[in-house]
């Protein structure tokens, strides 16, 4: 090994394991000075992210969204994977159900304007690809798609060995189908 | 002890770096086959959520795809792994980083680790151990961050967090069947898996820098990883934590273990 390579190491690591942990500060203005120092090597080595998981708590009430379907032969239909997949999710489906799981919570959590990954504008322009495709690739024969709408139900289970209360479905946005 | 010997001394064999190069491999081989039904869906032009500056056409995507697959195979494999790393990392960030964001923390973990294994020492008889050592204080932070938020919360202190976490309709596995029937496990078992969470969270980040509890400490994370794994669903990031867990060993918790094993 060269005498330069264990410094560049060393101080690689060193980088890398600050940037991680400026990333974690609470909020003030050290961390904000830091976080505007330590941003793009923060973007480069990915050390861009909150390890807050399940903090303070697991959260007791969520939504889940779904797709859901009006054709021309049943009044409501979901839509369990991926548009024109007929509910086949080749080799890895366990791994690939969870990406298409959590891209549906970004969707629904843009288009009814909270604050995520995509903002309201993108989360409804995806939407409507989304369903441009459905209409698209789900219309068979006798059975057009009519329209999409992007739903969620909001879901209460965190009192301890308490019931799981299911709210009713809400509408987060809605494409009628050309 | 300065800085240099901290990250550099011992040096050992090499040989745990070999493993971590090929269970990289493995989980990043199963992570790009688990994108490749959305391959049209979220990436390119074409896709849902096209990146602002960076819209690919669908061919260019596939290729990409099947690209980044070869690298990562080669890298695994340990041939031309100085190129063959650097477009496995690249690959893994084009496709972790669609503005659809269907990822989750393991996959930014994993695109993290793939920044460092364009690193990784190759150097047989003669590695440092600077990625083992900086990956004890990646794993340790990961485990103590969050630790330290639960402190404020109520759920941990009463025992209670992993109901709320088993009965979540998003993740779990097992809710439909703790929702027809709550009582059937005891309220001691669900206190049971929120304290020795918090254990393993809170101990991890001391016990993994004693040489003689490393492997076992290791061994107690691969098997919170697959029993989280097990009940919870969340896709690769039980796998992507153990690469990461493999990472922490180096030649001489492994060689000491089997000392201690085979001594009476």
């Amino acid at each position: 090994m060269s005498r330069f390579k264990p410094h560049a190491l060393t101080s690689l690591a060193v980088v890398y394991l600050l940037s991680l942990w400026v990333f974690q500060l609470p909020d003030s203005g050290v961390e904000r000075f830091l976080a505007a120092v330590f941003r793009p090597v923060q973007k480069i080595m990915h050390t861009d992210r909150l390890y807050r998981m399940y903090a303070p708590d697991p959260r007791a009430v969520k939504r889940m969204p779904f797709l859901e379907l009006r054709t021309e032969r049943s009044p409501v239909r979901f839509l369990k994977s991926l548009p024109g997949s007929g509910d086949r999710w080749g080799l890895l489906g366990v791994f690939s159900k969870e990406k298409w799981a959590n891209f549906l919570d970004s969707l629904s959590k843009a288009v009814r304007g909270e604050r995520f990954f995509l903002t309201q504008d993108e989360g409804e322009r995806a939407f409507r690809k989304l369903a441009e495709k459905i209409c698209r690739l789900e219309s068979s024969e006798g059975d057009a798609v009519l329209s999409v709408a992007l739903k969620s139900r909001r879901v209460e289970y965190g009192e301890f060995k308490g019931d799981i209360v299911w709210g009713q479905p809400e509408t987060g946005d809605s494409f009628p189908c050309p | 002890m300065s800085l240099n010997t901290f990250f550099h001394e011992p040096r050992d064999g090499g040989r745990t770096y070999v493993w971590l190069r090929i269970a990289f491999g493995l989980t990043a081989v199963l992570w790009l086959l688990s994108l490749h039904p959305f391959l049209g869906f979220f990436y390119g032009a074409e896709g849902l959520c096209p990146p602002e500056r960076f819209a690919l056409p669908a061919w260019a995507v596939t290729a990409a795809w099947w690209g980044t697959l070869a690298a990562v195979v080669f890298a695994a494999a340990g041939r031309f792994y100085c190129p063959s790393s650097v477009v496995q990392f690249l690959g893994i960030v084009f496709f972790f980083r669609t503005p659809c964001r269907p990822d989750n923390y393991g996959d930014q973990i994993f695109a993290s680790l793939a920044f460092l294994m364009m690193f990784l020492p190759r150097s047989p008889g003669d590695a440092s151990p600077w990625l083992h050592k900086t990956l004890r204080l990646y794993a340790g932070t990961l485990y103590l961050v969050p630790l330290l938020y639960r402190l404020g919360g109520a759920q941990w202190w009463d025992g209670t967090a992993a109901w709320t976490a088993l009965a979540d309709p998003s993740t779990s596995r097992v809710w439909l069947l703790l929702s027809r029937n709550p009582w059937s496990l005891p309220d001691w078992v669900y206190a049971a898996i929120t304290y020795a969470s918090l254990a393993f969270e809170g101990l991890f980040p001391f016990l993994i820098w004693i040489r003689r509890l490393r492997l076992p400490i290791v061994i107690a994370g691969v098997i919170f990883h697959v029993a989280m794994g097990s009940v919870l669903d969340l896709g690769l990031f039980p796998l992507q934590m153990i690469v990461v867990l493999i990472g922490c060993l180096d030649d001489g918790s492994i060689s000491r273990a089997r000392a201690s094993a085979g001594s009476p």
